[in-house]
């Protein structure tokens, strides 16, 4: 049933120009999303995993081809009109980056930037936006949310921003959350918390997840499905526990090869 | 075995002093009656969030930090009371690398004359061609060959460059190699890759390891004895094994339930281990003294409003007055299960 669909794409490819001709970064990359299911993307570093979810969000780099067709929620991404993507940003598809640093503004108070998105897609006034805000910062497990609203981002410890920028990709609700290795700058114990949360409030608000990263364990832990992806292609999907017990491809074979040497439950090399 | 121990820390203490031109602050205890021992060949993790005091206590073990209490044997000798000049030559004996394999060499030299930095300083009588000869060596043992020499560290993956800085360390031919999260940076596989590099060396040249990380996995994989942190004081330490199979302390239980296993069928189970060692209210403790656990602390009672002591509870120390309390049994082995 594609009506069902958060997300639908097609044979999506991304070229990159450069100076010795063209870079093919993506190649022709097809999944589906329903709604409410979470897919992990795994590969290594500079398989295609980011520029894979800037093109989805219409960011891919100045100069940049982007090919295929990418369906949200019917609509169609690819060559739409930027004014179109802007308005969808943030609203009905919304991102959650690596550095919760540098993703948030470190001159704005987070109450200010988090009240922007909803004055922004929404309309409504500032005092509304930042009770909403408020509520959202709550529903993300922060404590003292009405005082974290005044703070800003150097005041809080990793962890926090990275639920403020999770708080601040729902506040819309948005038919599919891209979250790009979102935990991967975090302690263990942080990532744990965040990851349950992200189960959490999928449960509640029912939204479908594409959550990039190269950690096995966290894909074992949060993934309905995960494909897998090598020098810009997808080398393989399928659900997650069918990918673990019986990978097909060497890409996702190696990756497994190395996470279960490195488990926390494996043998140990002494 | 004979002679003194390679590295021994005893009740080691480091206080920062929070910034202020007016009023300085209180010192802050970044490290609180810290002891370990190190063997020649040895392998010790130090485990804990960031903010615990395992890069402060790397520092101090090297005295790139200053020590407010306590003292480091260097094969029995303070490096406290050497002057700069003795303590450069001990620093042969004690090598580091770093979180960020990039960040560590200098983007303004070839990878020839970084690795030949070392033989400079610490054998200076060799000849050029025979610096050269020994830097091709290091190349290969860690597995790159004579085209980087001539390279800069831009153009090489961070992989690479982490085992460029393990080939400069071990150019000095240390006793003690300290990593300092060492493979935190890297993908998986190769991560793997300089993991398996770090055995091998330390099998061959039989270089003891002090291998700080917050990725419990590692651990497992390399160091016989962990050391784990929590805001500057030891936990519970002990043989990995042991550590890893049945976590005494609340806080290792948490860490090994934050430890995600790469198997879905797991996964539930973890979560519920988690859900099992979360609190749901923060205790209010008296906020001086007790222990420094107990806000996050599932199992906290009025008696932890007392600072525990590292105590000997089977084959490892802890430091909780509840340990070994049948409540308290979380085994390693259910997790994974």
């Amino acid at each position: 049933m594609s009506a069902m669909l958060a997300l639908q794409v097609d044979g999506l490819s991304v070229t990159h120009a450069a100076a010795d001709g063209a870079r093919t970064v993506v190649s022709g990359v097809s999944f589906e999303l329903a709604r409410g299911r979470i897919l992990g993307i795994a590969g290594e570093s500079g398989c295609g995993k980011t520029q894979l979810l800037l093109a989805l969000l219409g960011l891919s780099p100045p100069g940049a081809q982007v090919s295929g067709s990418a369906l949200l929620s019917g609509r169609q991404l690819v060559g739409a009109d930027r004014r179109v993507l802007r308005s969808l940003r943030g609203n009905r598809i919304a991102m959650v980056f690596q550095d919760p640093m540098t993703a948030l503004n470190p001159y704005l108070t987070i109450g200010t930037q988090l009240a922007e998105v909803l004055q922004v897609h929404r309309g409504l006034s500032k005092s509304q936006a930042l009770l909403h805000s408020q509520h959202m910062l709550e529903a993300v497990g922060i404590d003292a949310p009405a005082r974290r609203l005044r703070q800003h981002p150097h005041e809080l410890s990793g962890g926090m921003r990275q639920r403020v920028l999770l708080a601040m990709a729902l506040l819309c609700e948005p038919d599919v959350l891209l979250a790009d290795e979102p935990t991967t700058a975090l302690d263990v114990t942080v990532q744990a918390q965040i990851l349950d949360l992200l189960l959490d409030l999928r449960e509640r608000l029912g939204m479908a997840v594409v959550l990039v990263t190269h950690d096995m364990g966290v894909l074992a832990q949060v993934a309905d499905d995960v494909a897998v992806m090598h020098a810009g292609v997808l080398v393989e999907q399928g659900p997650v526990q069918q990918l673990f017990d019986a990978p097909q491809s060497s890409a996702t074979q190696s990756l497994l090869a190395a996470a279960r040497q490195l488990s926390p439950t494996a043998q140990s090399l002494i | 075995m004979s002679g003194p121990l390679l590295l021994e820390a005893r009740d080691l203490a480091v206080h920062y002093r929070s910034p202020g031109l007016l009023r300085p602050g209180p010192p802050q205890a970044a490290l609180q009656g810290v002891s370990l021992q190190l063997d020649r060949g040895e392998a010790l993790a130090v485990v804990g969030e960031s903010g615990s005091g395992k890069s402060t206590l790397a520092r101090a073990l090297l005295r790139l930090e200053s020590i407010s209490a306590g003292q480091v044997l260097l094969r029995g000798e303070d490096l406290a009371i050497l002057s700069n000049e003795e303590l450069r030559a001990k620093r042969r004996d004690l090598q580091m690398i770093f979180q960020d394999p990039l960040a560590s060499l200098d983007p303004r030299m070839r990878i020839e004359q970084i690795l030949s930095q070392p033989l400079r300083v610490f054998e200076p009588q060799l000849t050029a061609a025979a610096r050269n000869a020994r830097a091709l060596q290091a190349l290969q043992q860690v597995g790159l060959d004579a085209s980087a020499l001539q390279r800069w560290p831009h153009q090489f993956s961070g992989g690479q460059a982490q085992r460029i800085g393990i080939a400069r360390a071990l150019l000095a031919q240390p006793a003690l190699l300290v990593c300092d999260e060492p493979v935190s940076a890297l993908d998986l596989p190769i991560r793997l890759q300089v993991l398996q590099l770090l055995a091998q060396q330390r099998e061959q040249a039989g270089v003891a390891l002090l291998f700080i990380a917050h990725d419990l996995a590692a651990v497992r994989f390399l160091c016989e004895r962990t050391l784990v942190l929590y805001r500057g004081q030891v936990m519970e330490q002990g043989p990995t094994a042991a550590l890893f199979k049945a976590p005494l302390h609340p806080y290792t239980q948490t860490l090994l339930a934050a430890s995600l296993p790469a198997d879905p069928r797991a996964a539930a189970a973890s979560r519920a281990r988690r859900r099992q060692l979360a609190v749901a209210a923060p205790v209010s403790l008296p906020s001086e003294g007790g222990c420094v656990f107990a806000a996050r602390c599932a199992f906290v009672q009025p008696q932890c409003a007392q600072t525990p002591l590292l105590r000997q509870v089977g084959e490892v120390q802890v430091a909780c007055h509840r340990a070994g309390e049948p409540a308290l049994q979380l085994r390693g082995s259910d997790i994974s299960s």
